[in-house]
């Protein structure tokens, strides 16, 4: 992959992938150094030469990859803090996913993102996650379940005020 | 529980772009009502995460790379002479231990030795016991060098 290349594939999954990564990490200084770390990766693992068309699968598998490591190193806890710099809350949403993400599993904020944000097939979320296509077809409909019900108790929450 | 619409129904909250027929479906469908409003909620979210980016530039992570394969490369070429040197150094060892044992008057180990004429035996064993220590600890050291 020649730097043009690259700048174009840049261009096209960065914000998806940095979001991604913010979301569930919760933290827009670890999407940052995520984000590079992602990138060099990908270019340094000779995926550099995988078409522009199929690169995102591999860029989210990356990136799930060293959430994970960050996962089990502990380093998640301390970055829940809820307010973080460039993450300002927006008062007017009555529903804030945020919150709603944040009482969910890391497995679980992960797969409904792929899946509702990305708009991915399961077959996409497995080759992002690494898990089998049945597995995520269970998974994300336990995690759909949930979220629906946490958004169900916000929304009775709020029209209760 | 799934409905075999839904993907149409995540795409169409992507893109905003609703067909009648989906627009009528999802008023009588609970499953996929609750899949717009998952899916509403969390790309509504995604775009207020876009809004406040401030992403690296697309050089800096590209000359990054750039390093680090060539750290990667250099690192692989001074790899290889560790393994033969590692390598090499074990043969060495079995070589000049055996050469040793060799050179050895009988008068030196018999004394070590039980008489009933086994000297020859395990002066042998003990010659190959020194070699695969000393393998062993050529391993140790390779490993040590590849961390």
């Amino acid at each position: 992959m020649d730097e043009q290349t690259f700048h174009a594939l840049y261009a096209a999954t960065a914000k998806p992938l940095w979001a991604y990564i913010a979301r569930l990490s919760r933290s827009p200084d670890v999407a940052n150094d995520l984000l590079q770390e992602t990138y060099c990766r990908f270019l340094t693992a000779k995926l550099g030469n995988v078409e522009p068309a199929e690169a995102r699968p591999y860029l989210f598998r990356i990136a799930t990859n060293l959430l994970h490591d960050r996962w089990r190193k502990g380093e998640d806890k301390r970055w829940s803090e809820p307010a973080e710099i460039g993450f300002e809350r927006d008062l007017d949403t009555q529903i804030d996913v945020r919150d709603l993400m944040q009482q969910l599993k890391p497995r679980e904020r992960q797969l409904l993102w792929l899946a509702y944000v990305e708009g991915m097939t399961h077959s996409e979320i497995a080759k992002s996650t690494g898990l089998r296509s049945m597995s995520v077809r269970i998974l994300l409909f336990r995690a759909r379940r949930r979220a629906a019900e946490l958004l169900g108790r916000k929304e009775r929450a709020v029209h209760e005020v | 529980m799934k409905c075999e619409r839904e993907q149409q129904v995540i795409e169409a909250t992507r893109n905003g772009l609703w067909s009648s027929s989906l627009r009528a479906h999802l008023r009588n469908c609970a499953h996929c009502t609750q899949t717009e409003l998952i899916a509403a909620s969390l790309q509504e979210d995604a775009a207020k995460a876009k809004r406040v980016l401030d992403l690296p530039p697309a050089g800096l992570i590209w000359r990054r790379a750039q390093t680090r394969r060539r750290e990667i490369a250099l690192e692989r070429a001074t790899r290889r002479p560790f393994l033969i040197a590692g390598a090499l150094g074990a043969v060495y060892s079995m070589v000049f231990l055996l050469w040793g044992i060799f050179q050895l008057p009988p008068s030196v180990y018999r004394p070590f030795v039980a008489p009933s004429g086994l000297a020859g035996n395990v002066a042998l064993s003990g010659a190959a016991l020194s070699a695969i220590l000393a393998i062993i600890g050529s391993c140790v050291l390779l490993l040590e060098t590849k961390r």
